[in-house]
């Protein structure tokens, strides 16, 4: 470890390396946290590890392939991609959010009373059925579709990739991709923690995840108030899944797990339930990844991110920025 | 009436089903069905309910909801890799690198368990999962130790290699000796039932319903299946030329099917006296209500760390088994987030907290994975011989069954197919 890091030190241009992988680790870090506040917002509110979510994410990303490919969107122009791109994003967000919905309605909310273990094994098997609705979307009779259902899907570049820092050959890497997932990210995340602090029904969420039963007496409608819930963090995963989508350019059925156990990890770290924390624990997530697969090694970045968390976990047993829960008696 | 039962003897199905399980290798039509073949399934299902049992031990006795065995099933199954494989200098052989498994996977377990046990319900189970995960990168990155995806194989199986000291015909009269008893003590069972059962004849043939013929059933296939198989084994023993001493391992399964039913039958003794004793009654009271049992004088961390560990190691038990029977590590892929799902879900299925349920669980589930789904495959082929689509094929479905089914079993009997007996107060008088 420390001749790597010395190593490191004496390349010529380090601190531009280091930078340029700060950069992507701030990137993909944001699209983590996106999919975390789904994860953070529905345990905060009703204790639930939603391990569908990672599969709605990954619904989203075959929605969007799908909408992309339909309406032949890859031959637009810069101008047809201003607009396509927020639509295309409100549709998946809308998408994603109905059925988080519709599953809450349908699944979790017959569940309320019943031990915390039936809704969480539950929301084991809606991620098998998700994943089976992936495994048949990848069927569809569409030229992007192409191939085995299970094989992984080329997403089309709608985005050039060109760099925005000049075209340097040593310079620092900032593409148009990078640029449109920060800036459509980070203002979400500022609407939604403004959402939460500011508005009724924020205040609404605030109440029932602290105590439901006190905030029912206080007449607010717990199921709407959850139900908004879902459909919000299932918005963001939406919204989520089409960057992703777009800065990847490759999608299959089985890449909800991998995404969605990073996602809840960041969840973990940040401090589940916390706003705040998961954008935290997102954006550490990928700066771990981007600075581990420069400096430790591209194959051990997985295990350096679990490693972390265990260690943060051990010393910080309620995340970065948790708070203490009190044994209930 | 509320008991239909009243006056019948309390039935005890987990004697038919040992009773069952044990005659199953003998009965020569259940050897395949249309082609698939039964018996290789049928031994893996065995390790997996061994893995169910050990998650059994942290999950439901205790109530720590734990997402990371895979990771101590991978540590049992590399340690008898490391142990037994020709690449290394050891090759101990099975006997000695099964229980170093099943220590190794344990002290793992109290080496992830003390720094983590204090952590709430959820973390821990965050943090489990991310030790699974850890553990299986590492699998896959040292590439000198563990060969990588290309797994450390060959296992060799178990070496019986003591027996042959033994002189041929003392074998011959051992084994024969014990059939007879087998099949003299199993004829008595029946005699006995029969005698039981006249008496309650007229109950069961008033009763219509399918309950009465399933009574029927299991008074008198159980007891019929053993003496067949009990049969069979004497009939086998005294028309061979020579008693093996060198059994096939590799081509006849049925000696890991025995070797590993006759570990999971001592396993689930011991777990169910694990239930009436001191240490069990206190993880379930852990579960019940930590606070209360703290108060009761029972130690939660120390309580909760040997139940870790227990558990740990039997999962490392199933690892080393998984291990020689086949015949390789396997990737370490074999090892991921899924299994550690799947071991759960023959719990929730089965019943949590019950030894019964876990191998029940298991049955159940891999049953209709590995058995069941081929057999369906091929009679959908059968139907539509040249049908390229994903719809028409029963394995692209089967996420989505098990999925429905976990949904609804959650909403509609949440306590799984054999729930535990409910703690009974005065309970601790009996035993």
């Amino acid at each position: 470890m420390t001749p790597c890091i010395v190593a490191v030190f004496l390349e010529p241009n380090w601190l531009q390396t280091f930078a340029q992988q700060l950069l992507n680790g701030l990137v993909t870090g944001s699209l983590f946290a996106l999919i975390a506040l789904g994860y953070s917002m529905v345990y905060g509110i009703v204790e639930l590890i939603n391990f569908a979510h990672g599969d709605l994410f990954m619904l989203g990303c075959f929605l969007a392939l799908t909408l992309v490919s339909a309406l032949g969107l890859a031959g637009l122009g810069t101008v047809g991609m201003i607009v396509a791109i927020p639509t295309l994003i409100a549709l998946c967000a809308a998408f994603c959010g109905g059925l988080n919905w519709s599953v809450d309605c349908l699944v979790y909310r017959p569940l309320r009373k019943a031990p915390k273990l039936a809704p969480l094994v539950s929301a084991i098997g809606v991620s098998f059925i998700f994943m089976n609705l992936g495994l048949f979307w990848g069927a569809m009779p569409l030229p992007a579709f192409a191939g085995s259902p299970a094989a992984p899907k080329d997403f089309p570049n709608l985005i050039a990739n060109t760099n925005l820092l000049g075209d340097g050959a040593d310079g620092l890497r900032f593409t148009l991709k990078d640029l449109i997932v920060l800036a459509i990210t980070i203002p979400l995340m500022v609407g939604l923690t403004l959402f939460v602090r500011y508005t009724k029904l924020g205040k609404a969420m605030r109440a029932t995840a602290q105590n439901p039963t006190a905030a029912q007496l206080m007449g607010i409608n717990v199921n709407k108030v959850i139900g908004a819930t879902f459909i919000i963090g299932g918005g963001l995963a939406g919204a989520a899944s089409v960057l992703y989508s777009l800065h990847v350019n490759t999608i299959f059925f089985q890449m909800g797990y991998q995404n969605g156990l990073y996602a809840f990890t960041a969840a973990v770290l940040g401090g589940i339930g916390s706003i705040p924390g998961a954008v935290m624990g997102g954006l550490v997530i990928g700066l771990v990844r981007s600075l581990g697969s420069q400096y430790v090694g591209e194959k051990w970045v997985s295990a350096l991110v679990f490693a972390i968390l265990i260690i943060i976990l051990i010393f910080r047993p309620t995340g970065l920025l948790g708070l203490k829960a009190k044994e209930k008696v | 009436m509320t008991q239909p039962s009243a006056g019948m003897p309390k039935i005890r199905w987990e004697w038919t089903w040992l009773f069952v399980l044990l005659a199953y290798p003998f009965l020569p039509f259940l050897q395949a069905i249309e082609g698939i073949p039964l018996g290789t399934p049928i031994v893996s299902i065995l390790i997996f309910a061994i893995l169910a049992l050990g998650l059994n031990v942290v999950v439901g006795y205790s109530g720590l909801l734990q997402l990371g065995i895979a990771a101590f099933f991978a540590i049992g199954a590399y340690i008898t890799g490391i142990l037994t494989v020709p690449d290394y200098p050891f090759q101990a052989g099975f006997w000695i690198a099964l229980p170093l498994s099943v220590i190794g996977a344990g002290v793992a377990g109290v080496i992830l368990g003390a720094p983590t046990l204090r952590l709430r319900g959820d973390y821990l189970a965050i943090v489990t999962l991310g030790f699974a995960e850890v553990i299986r990168y590492s699998l896959i990155n040292l590439d000198e130790i563990t060969n990588s995806n290309r797994a450390l194989n060959p296992v060799p199986p178990p070496s019986l290699s003591w027996l042959s000291a033994l002189p041929g015909g003392l074998i011959r009269v051992g084994l024969a000796a014990a059939a007879l008893a087998g099949l003299a003590a199993a004829c008595l069972v029946l005699w006995k039932r029969m005698g039981e059962f006249r008496k309650h004849l007229d109950t069961v043939r008033s009763s219509p319903e399918i309950r009465g013929w399933l009574r029927f059933a299991h008074y008198y296939l159980g007891p019929a299946a053993v003496i067949g198989a009990v049969g069979w084994a004497f009939v086998a023993v005294i028309t061979a030329e020579s008693v093996a001493i060198q059994p096939e391992w590799g081509s006849d399964y049925r000696w890991f099917y025995y070797l590993i039913f006759a570990i999971l039958a001592a396993l689930v003794v011991v777990l169910r006296n694990l239930e009436r004793s001191r240490l069990g009654r206190a993880l379930m009271a852990i579960r019940e209500d930590e606070l209360a049992a703290s108060c009761m004088g029972v130690n939660p961390t120390r309580v909760k760390l040997v139940a870790f560990a227990l558990g740990a190691a039997i999962a490392g038990l199933a690892g080393s088994l998984y291990a020689t029977f086949q015949q390789s590590t396997a990737s370490p892929n074999n090892y991921d987030f899924a299994v550690s799902i799947m071991a759960l879900c023959f719990l929730i299925v089965g019943g949590l907290g019950n030894c019964y349920g876990a191998i029940l669980g298991a049955f159940i589930i891999l049953g209709v994975d590995r058995i069941f789904s081929p057999w369906m495959d091929k009679q959908v082929q059968k139907v539509l011989s040249d049908s390229q689509s994903v719809f028409l094929s029963f394995s692209n479905w089967r996420w989505m069954i098990f999925g429905a089914i976990l949904v609804l079993m959650m909403r509609f009997r949440p306590e799984g197919a054999l729930p535990a007996r409910p703690a009974e107060p005065g309970e601790g008088k009996r035993a």
